[in-house]
């Protein structure tokens, strides 16, 4: 796991964020990364509880070479993995 | 000097009869050709860890074919866990009689080795595939699907493969006999295979 490659995991670091209630992540989960391949994926629900909007961008995992943010879209019955900078979770609002 | 005499018109009419009949028939099945849905899949070959793997050596009633990647984060070990769970579901004698196969179309990255082991983690049975760009593309092309290789320098793999999201469900003659797209389910996958088995 330590050579890995972690994709579409949302971590927000800083002292800021560890403080702070109004940001949350529910059911969060990381699928084991299997032999033969060094990607895997995170999951979750990001809850903005707050009054204000939210950015939330990637930083890095523990453990992981790289962490990244997609989105992944069915186009014509293809799908495609769109790598995003940041994710903006509105007032009340929740992203997966 | 006997002048030829043309023909009778009872023999006439019999040939132009018979001239119609035949062209009726022919446009029958020009019809029957262009209105009946295409069938898609038949033989391929491929290789199973680095050695030829031919579809018709050893087909099951039910083969299902998934075309992804095995760096793919998101859809592949979405649709093969799925997968798994339905085979979860089936009993002793429908399991033997289906298989699912995983085929890799990212020649560059993805080692035979790597896109068998990748595969059999999901269920012991399942087979990952490899081959050659050629194999791998006519392949894809049976089924009318496709795949993009798209790089992206901000990504750390440097890339990532767009490809068809579907389940194609073959018969025993590689013949696609049923198919789900996304989003999918373990029960609507198990469902597919009781029916079609």
């Amino acid at each position: 796991m330590k050579h890995a490659l972690l994709l579409s995991l949302i971590l927000v670091a800083g002292p800021a964020f560890a403080k702070s209630a109004a940001v949350s992540v529910e059911d969060g989960v990381i699928l084991r990364p299997l032999k033969g391949s060094n990607a895997t994926a995170g999951y979750g629900i990001l809850k903005n509880a707050s009054a204000r909007p939210v950015t939330l961008s990637v930083i890095g995992a523990a453990g992981f070479k790289a962490v990244e943010l997609h989105e992944t879209v069915s186009e014509n019955g293809m799908a495609k993995m769109r790598k995003m900078e940041t994710v903006k979770i509105e007032p009340g609002k929740n992203s997966c | 000097m006997t002048r030829s005499k043309g023909l009778s018109f009872p023999l006439l009419l019999k040939v132009l009869i018979g001239a119609l009949g035949g062209a009726a028939l022919v446009i029958a099945v020009l019809l029957w050709s262009a209105l009946r849905e295409p069938r898609l899949g038949g033989d391929f070959e491929l290789t199973e860890r680095g050695r030829p793997w031919t579809f018709s050596v050893q087909p099951k009633k039910l083969n299902i074919l998934y075309i992804g990647y095995a760096k793919c984060p998101d859809v592949c070990p979405m649709t093969l866990a799925f997968t798994a769970e339905a085979f979860r579901g089936l009993d002793e004698t429908e399991r033997k009689n289906v298989r699912l196969l995983f085929l890799s179309v990212d020649r560059d990255n993805d080692r035979p080795d790597d896109v068998a082991d990748y595969a059999a983690q999901f269920f012991p049975d399942f087979i990952g595939l490899s081959g050659s760009r050629e194999q791998i593309d006519k392949t894809v092309s049976m089924f009318n699907a496709s795949y993009i290789v798209e790089k992206n320098p901000k990504s750390y793999l440097g890339y990532s493969i767009v490809h068809t999201d579907r389940l194609f469900f073959l018969n025993s003659s590689g013949i696609q006999i049923a198919t789900i797209p996304t989003p999918r389910s373990s029960e609507l996958i198990l469902k597919t295979i009781k029916e079609n088995l």
